[in-house]
């Protein structure tokens, strides 16, 4: 009886083992088949694809967009297609700076760099324009493109556009790009803090990753989750004054130094263009940085342009908003359509200015 | 330490590694009872003076009132209890307050002191409030362990932003094992994702939108408005409610079963039944501690009325020390004296409650309405603030800037869906329960029925219904869908619990 007893409870014990495992088989199966529902679902939403020679990169954080790019080998992931055809022995402009000239939320003929084409087609004065941006770039990213920049394209003018973020201490702390260590002369040294193009973890998962729409997507959220990181504890660090006072006289200086820097390498190319935050009707303040390159433009003979009245007036006038998409916050994230319309628009104006497009040696 | 952080998920494991490793139910408790010291302690470990005074106070308070059999006495230690918490709130929350609205009325400079509000000082002391009442009412027998009424007021699980769990639930529930089993632990996991789901995936997201249009409500288009007040509306239900859960995830784990703090809120059909629906913790506790406190004589309906009105005003300032908060109490008060005036007056005159769907709609609809409208008194910064709100909500001032976030589109659907699995559950756990679910009982009863291949219903008499997931390949492809779903599309960087503030 006994016997027949534990008999008993050792096969009720183990069909239930195998019940369990059975069920955990399933759930893992089930885990799977969710990964590929999501590898298929996404396609339309999160794809970079490299074909004959043209990028496109879509997002889904700002916006729903599509982003196409020439992969010259220049900028971040190259050229910014704007849409228009390229007219053969039209002058060329450029335009460079961080992630608003990127511009992976917009689509191509919305860019900035678009708009100025159009423009000065209209006009009768047709231009080629390149547009090369880089992820969390500052001023350093900018001096050390600048000769490759220059031998590969020959442009007849070049727009820096940039804001306070790019000539503020992180040109001095960032990590992952170039930063730079400035001189009390305001001579400056380019540090080259980039990661290795193809590192161990890269060429294992990289096959991976770039067929798998999962994957980038997981790995773009990683980036955003790492880089909003990065920005706590930089926020953290600020607040309680960690910042060594060094760094902060350092820091003071980089704002003329890079516009020298800039000067030296685009010469009379140049054009700085300042693009400020523009947030809600009652922000109306100037804000220090603009100031302040305003004058060092003025000292150092170089052309400045703010964008920000025009920002201003399109948002009372109009009520929109130059930053921010469908699923930011209200006017907070990179330029939209409208910003870099006005981007556009207010370049084309200082240009269009000029007696004609000057043309340059490199 | 939020629950959102990985400080915090790293603290739940060591302290469920440790329960699942102890030796003792008394080892047990200690370990808990020290956890939850210092997971208070790791905000601020100067205000475990505030934590404790309400525990000795309470606990020799009760202890004198049921040595005492002279009423007086009784009374006069009550007394001692109750005003030793309600001037610790008052400092801590309303020193300011009082100073700001006397200096106006006296017509001087604000005096501001700097005092740094004590997190979730509203629940502890509301949750040792009651021991010290239930125990003067005779409806408790005194804890004789100061440690394990200590343990009682700061469990961590709910000591910051509830639920208020009364001591003659929690203290039955400390003579299980506490250590964690695998059905315990798989079934609070799943609480627990879906209270991080409605924290980061709708709350956190909603706040992205809503932040910026109160802020500059005038600037805007009153569709955005009006959206961002319905996507208000959903943030702070999820933001709570997500919290709730988080709580009563972590406490099952454990073994002690929390309260249900929410029932489908927004299926309201009158501001009644509103509020048995949300935080019914507080609701419950107000109505059992103040309300039936109050002077109400049977023949006389005003007193009800009144009531009311002090209950929901005073719950008003519990929520905040503010004018804005104050209206949004006094506007709760109003809208359910008219609904017990106007069930009385259907009740005298023979009337039952209409059960058609055509009724029961504009009475859900008018319902969430003002619930909406009521937000917007406790959002909120200023008084000229909510005027500029209601103004662009009415159409009284046109244009702006239009914003239409479409998260919020998207979030619409997974709330209703998740309101449809819950009220299906609901009935089905009504429906298939065995018969002592229904009976009152003091410990908590649980069952669990299937629902399906993919998932299983867990209605427990205290902590209310769930759906959780079973181990099929159905499950698993619901629950790797809900996982990748997070990672992709929650928001990045988690804002703090609304609660937390109160």
């Amino acid at each position: 009886m006994a016997r027949s007893r534990t008999c008993k409870s050792d096969v009720s014990a183990s069909s239930l083992r195998a019940r369990a495992r059975k069920g955990n088989a399933q759930c893992a199966l089930g885990v799977l088949m969710a990964s590929l529902l999501f590898e298929v679902a996404l396609r339309p939403i999160v794809v970079d694809s490299s074909r004959l020679g043209v990028r496109t990169i879509r997002n889904y954080f700002e916006g729903l967009s599509c982003a196409h790019f020439e992969a010259d080998g220049l900028g971040e992931v190259g050229s910014r297609v704007t849409g228009n055809l390229r007219l053969s022995g039209a002058p060329e402009g450029m335009i460079i700076g961080d992630s608003h000239v990127v511009a992976y939320s917009v689509r191509d003929e919305e860019t900035m760099g678009s708009v100025v084409e159009r423009l000065s087609r209209t006009a009768g004065r047709p231009l080629n324009v390149r547009q090369y941006g880089w992820h969390g770039a500052n001023s350093p990213t900018f001096l050390a493109a600048a000769e490759s920049l220059l031998r590969a394209r020959n442009p007849s003018w070049v727009a820096v556009v940039l804001n306070s973020y790019n000539i503020g201490v992180n040109a001095l702390v960032i990590r992952g790009g170039w930063r730079m260590e400035v001189a009390p002369d305001y001579s400056f040294r380019l540090i080259d803090g980039r990661p290795p193009a193809h590192g161990r973890w890269r060429q294992t998962l990289g096959p991976l990753v770039g067929n798998s729409t999962l994957f980038l997507g997981l790995g773009q959220r990683l980036g955003l989750f790492q880089t909003r990181l990065a920005q706590e504890s930089y926020a953290k660090q600020m607040v309680s004054q960690k910042l060594e006072s060094a760094l902060d006289e350092q820091a003071a200086r980089v704002p003329r130094a890079s516009v020298l820097g800039l000067k030296r390498a685009f010469g009379g190319r140049l054009l700085v263009v300042y693009a400020p935050q523009v947030l809600g009707l009652a922000h109306y303040a100037v804000e220090p940085t603009e100031t302040e390159l305003q004058q060092l433009c003025a000292e150092e003979g170089v052309a400045f342009l703010s964008v920000r009245e025009r920002l201003e007036r399109d948002r009372n006038h109009y009520s929109r908003l130059s930053r921010g998409f469908h699923n930011t916050a209200p006017g907070v994230g990179h330029f939209n359509a409208i910003g870099h319309r006005i981007i556009g628009e207010e370049i084309w104006r200082h240009i269009c200015d000029r007696p004609s497009p000057p043309i340059q040696g490199p | 330490m939020t629950f959102t952080s990985f400080s915090f998920i790293a603290f739940v494991g060591v302290v469920l590694a440790g329960l699942r490793l102890a030796p003792g139910r008394s080892v047990r408790q200690w370990l808990l009872l020290l956890a939850s010291l210092w997971f208070y302690a790791s905000w601020k470990p100067a205000y475990l003076l505030v934590l404790a005074t309400p525990i000795l106070v309470d606990y020799f308070c009760a202890i004198r009132i049921e040595q005492n059999a002279d009423a007086a006495v009784r009374k006069c230690w009550l007394a001692i209890g109750v005003c030793s918490n309600l001037v610790l709130l008052a400092y801590f929350k309303y020193a300011n307050f009082f100073f700001e609205n006397i200096s106006v009325l006296a017509g001087t400079v604000p005096r501001h002191l700097e005092i740094v509000l004590p997190l979730g000082i509203s629940f502890f002391t509301f949750k040792s409030l009651s021991y010290t009442i239930d125990v003067y009412r005779g409806d408790l027998p005194t804890c004789r362990s100061l440690w394990r009424y200590a343990m009682f007021v700061c469990y961590f699980p709910d000591l910051i932003a509830g639920p208020i769990v009364r001591a003659s639930v929690f203290f039955p529930q400390m003579k299980r094992p506490l250590r964690p089993s695998w059905r315990r632990t798989a079934a609070g996991c799943q609480i627990i994702a879906l209270g991080l789901t409605k924290k980061l995936l709708i709350a956190d997201q909603l706040a992205v939108f809503v932040d910026p249009v109160f802020t500059e409500a005038g600037t805007y288009s009153p569709l955005t408005v009006w959206s961002a007040v319905i996507a208000y509306s959903l943030q702070i239900y999820c933001d709570f409610s997500g919290y709730s859960d988080m709580a009563i995830g972590v406490s099952k784990i454990i073994g002690i079963d929390l309260p249900e703090n929410f029932n489908m809120p927004y299926l309201a059909v009158s501001p009644l039944d509103f509020w048995r629906r949300w935080h019914i913790t507080l609701s419950s506790w107000l109505r059992d501690y103040l309300y039936f406190s109050l002077p109400l004589r049977r023949n006389r309906p005003w007193d009800k009325y009144r009531n009311t009105a002090i209950t929901f005003l005073l719950s008003g300032l519990w929520h905040g020390a503010g004018w804005t908060f104050v209206c949004w109490g006094a506007l709760h008060g109003v809208a359910l004296s008219g609904s017990h005036w106007w069930a009385a007056r259907r009740l005298r005159l023979g009337r039952l409650p209409s059960q058609s769907m055509g009724v029961r709609l504009i009475c859900w609809l008018s319902t969430y309405v003002f619930i909406c409208v009521t937000w917007v008194l406790f959002r909120s910064q200023s008084l000229p603030a909510i005027l500029t709100i209601l103004r662009k909500m009415a159409g009284m001032a046109p244009g702006g800037i239009v914003w239409l976030y479409s998260p919020l589109l998207m979030v619409l659907p997974i709330v209703i869906a998740g309101h449809v699995v819950g009220s299906l559950a609901a009935r089905r756990s009504v429906a298939t329960a065995p018969g002592r679910w229904l009976l009152p009982t003091v410990l908590p009863s649980s069952f669990i029925s299937d629902c399906g291949p993919w998932s299983q219903i867990e209605a427990n008499r205290l902590s209310g219904v769930y759906v959780l997931l079973r181990p099929t390949l159905l499950g698993g492809f619901i629950a790797g869908s809900w996982v990748l779903a997070m990672l992709l599309f929650c928001a990045i960087g988690s804002t703090p619990f609304i609660y937390f503030q109160f």
